[in-house]
């Protein structure tokens, strides 16, 4: 019959080995996270920007026609430039390998472009410019987009 | 109430509340990513959450028992803790995701801050939970979740293709873009059958159909609202994959935030349809945000046999209060970390398949005892289903983390 210390040997060994394994899974997250990025990496990036830039397009189209209301496109376009500044952010902070510095290069104007089109959509009384950079944007990514390949 | 209205409203309030923040998601994505292709997924996976709720349902009016007290019957303390602690991690992040998903709704209909927003979203929760009794609570938002129908309308408008839209119930070899499609396709159907077979639902389920007082005359109340209202709800998953396939996918936009898909609404419906769909993710969002945290209070007080339930005074049941309570605070503090909702929800999805099979192996074995059960013990088609899914969804769980990993969290 076990004891109250085998017991207590036990649950100190299980959570000693618990600690282990969460130090260990944080290492390798960690040695992950440091690896440069490869082609999947930049082309999943550069998906975003581009699925968020078509989507911009989208918004701004249904707004000129009074789909939308106002309110909703401004907030929308808040929402839409968050996950657009983090992308684009994303994309220039990657450090990359260098067969795939083209394929990021080519991209990272693109997507301040883009930064740039959603910023005056957030304020009243977007420019039709905004829609036009959007779209180059768009066609942009999506021809990077092709050439990195699946 | 007569019986027939009453199972009319269980109808409608299950297929009111069958999508969530995670499915709307995923449902959404995988029509724009793979078309019609994974259709099949959401039958499948709706057979198995009807074949998984009416055995909890079941047992629930026949002998009072509710999932997380036959887990720790079942499967003993240790295994039994650590499908709580699974659970609880589980509901913490899908409720803290469809607290996010409530905020983001709100603040395209005023435009207001979002931080803000989600801690008046946890203050309404608190509100609704401790002032509305349990039947208030499932009919306001479930009936409320119906508004949802909107996006069944878009999809039907879209006029889809019916003969590929058929096809996509049969599985098939996909038809892929490149070979690391195969990988996202796979992950796709995982994370769409976790997204349907959510394990909160099923500890729900169960706990409310002893909050209602079933009793074993219930149990034929229990098949119908089972398999009517989810096979309905099952068809608002489908028609967000039609809307994903038809008007997403050509457009090259793969759908992320709650406003995003509403512009799938507003192509056809314009702004009435907008504020329709905006409305109708609310009541959904907000009824799923208030089933995991009462799930959680629900799992934490049957396991550890605390009194448990809404129809308690909040003093008779002060721990299951304080739970609930927790949950909703802890979830709230997480959003304001300014973690993204979508990003939780992956994580909450794909970390709930591996939750399925310690949920659903103890009603599977409770249901079909015949000394338990007695007349009402799983015949042979249900024990077949039964086995048949909870290989399936083992499986599932097996391959769902490592999918994860190989398709950078389902981006490709």
């Amino acid at each position: 019959m076990r004891t109250p210390a085998d017991r207590h040997r036990q649950a100190l060994a299980q959570g000693v080995v618990l600690i282990v394994l969460l130090f260990a899974s944080a290492a390798a997250a960690f040695a992950v996270s440091q690896r440069p990025s490869g082609r999947d990496e930049v082309r999943n990036c550069v998906s975003d920007l581009r699925s968020q830039a078509a989507e911009l397009d989208v918004m701004l189209a249904q707004s000129s026609q009074g789909r939308i209301t106002s309110r909703f496109l401004l907030a929308h376009a808040r929402q839409l430039g968050d996950d657009i500044v983090a992308s684009h952010g994303e994309l220039v902070g990657m450090t990359v390998e260098p067969p795939f510095l083209q394929l990021r290069d080519a991209a990272v104007p693109l997507a301040g472009q883009l930064v740039a089109a959603v910023a005056p959509v957030q304020e009243r009384d977007p420019p039709p410019a905004s829609r036009d950079q959007a779209r180059r944007s768009f066609q942009g990514l999506l021809a990077i987009e092709a050439s990195a390949g699946r | 109430m007569g019986q027939f209205a009453e199972i009319f409203l269980g109808i409608l309030t299950a297929m009111g509340g069958f999508v969530e923040i995670g499915e709307l998601t995923f449902t959404l994505k995988a029509g724009s990513h793979f078309s019609y292709q994974l259709l099949w997924v959401i039958a499948l996976a709706t057979v198995g959450i009807m074949v998984y709720c009416e055995m909890a349902g079941r047992v629930a009016a026949v002998r009072k028992r509710a999932v997380f007290s036959l887990i720790r019957e079942r499967d003993g303390f240790r295994l039994a803790l650590l499908t709580l602690v699974a659970a609880t991690v589980v509901n913490l992040l899908t409720c803290t995701a469809e607290i996010g998903g409530v905020a983001m709704l709100w603040q395209l209909l005023s435009d207001w801050p979002y931080r803000g927003l989600a801690a008046l979203a946890v203050a309404f929760f608190l509100l609704v939970v401790w002032f509305l009794p349990f039947s208030g609570i499932e009919r306001t938002f479930g009936l409320g979740g119906l508004l949802m129908i909107v996006f069944m309308a878009a999809a039907l408008k879209g006029s889809p293709d019916w003969g590929q839209l058929a096809a996509g119930f049969v599985p098939r070899a996909p038809q892929l873009e490149g070979p690391r499609d195969g990988l996202l396709y796979a992950y796709f159907a995982v994370a769409l059958m976790s997204s349907v077979m959510l394990p909160y639902e099923t500890y729900f389920y169960a706990s409310g159909g002893i909050e209602d007082q079933w009793k074993p005359s219930d149990v034929g109340l229990n098949r119908i609202v089972v398999f009517v209202g989810f096979a309905l709800g099952s068809l608002l998953a489908v028609a967000l994959i039609v809307l994903g396939a038809d008007y997403f996918g050509p457009r090259s936009i793969e759908p992320e935030l709650p406003g995003t898909a509403a512009l799938g609404v507003s192509a056809t419906f314009g702004q009435v349809g907008l504020v329709m769909a905006l409305l109708g993710m609310f009541f959904a969002f907000a009824g799923a945000a208030i089933e995991t945290a009462l799930s959680s209070a629900y799992n934490l007080a049957q396991f550890a046999g605390w009194p448990w339930g809404k129809a308690r005074k909040p003093r008779e049941a002060g721990r299951f209060t304080l739970a609930w309570i927790v949950t909703f605070v802890l979830a709230g503090a997480f959003i304001q970390t300014g973690v993204n909702p979508v990003d939780v929800v992956e994580y909450s999805i794909v970390f709930s398949v591996v939750v399925l099979p310690l949920t659903y192996f103890p009603v599977l074995m409770v249901a079909g005892d015949k000394r338990i059960m007695g007349k009402h013990a799983n015949g042979w088609l249900a024990n077949a289903l039964g086995w048949s899914y909870l290989v399936a969804i083992t499986l599932t769980a097996l391959a769902a983390i490592p999918l994860f990993l190989l398709t950078h969290g389902g981006r490709g």
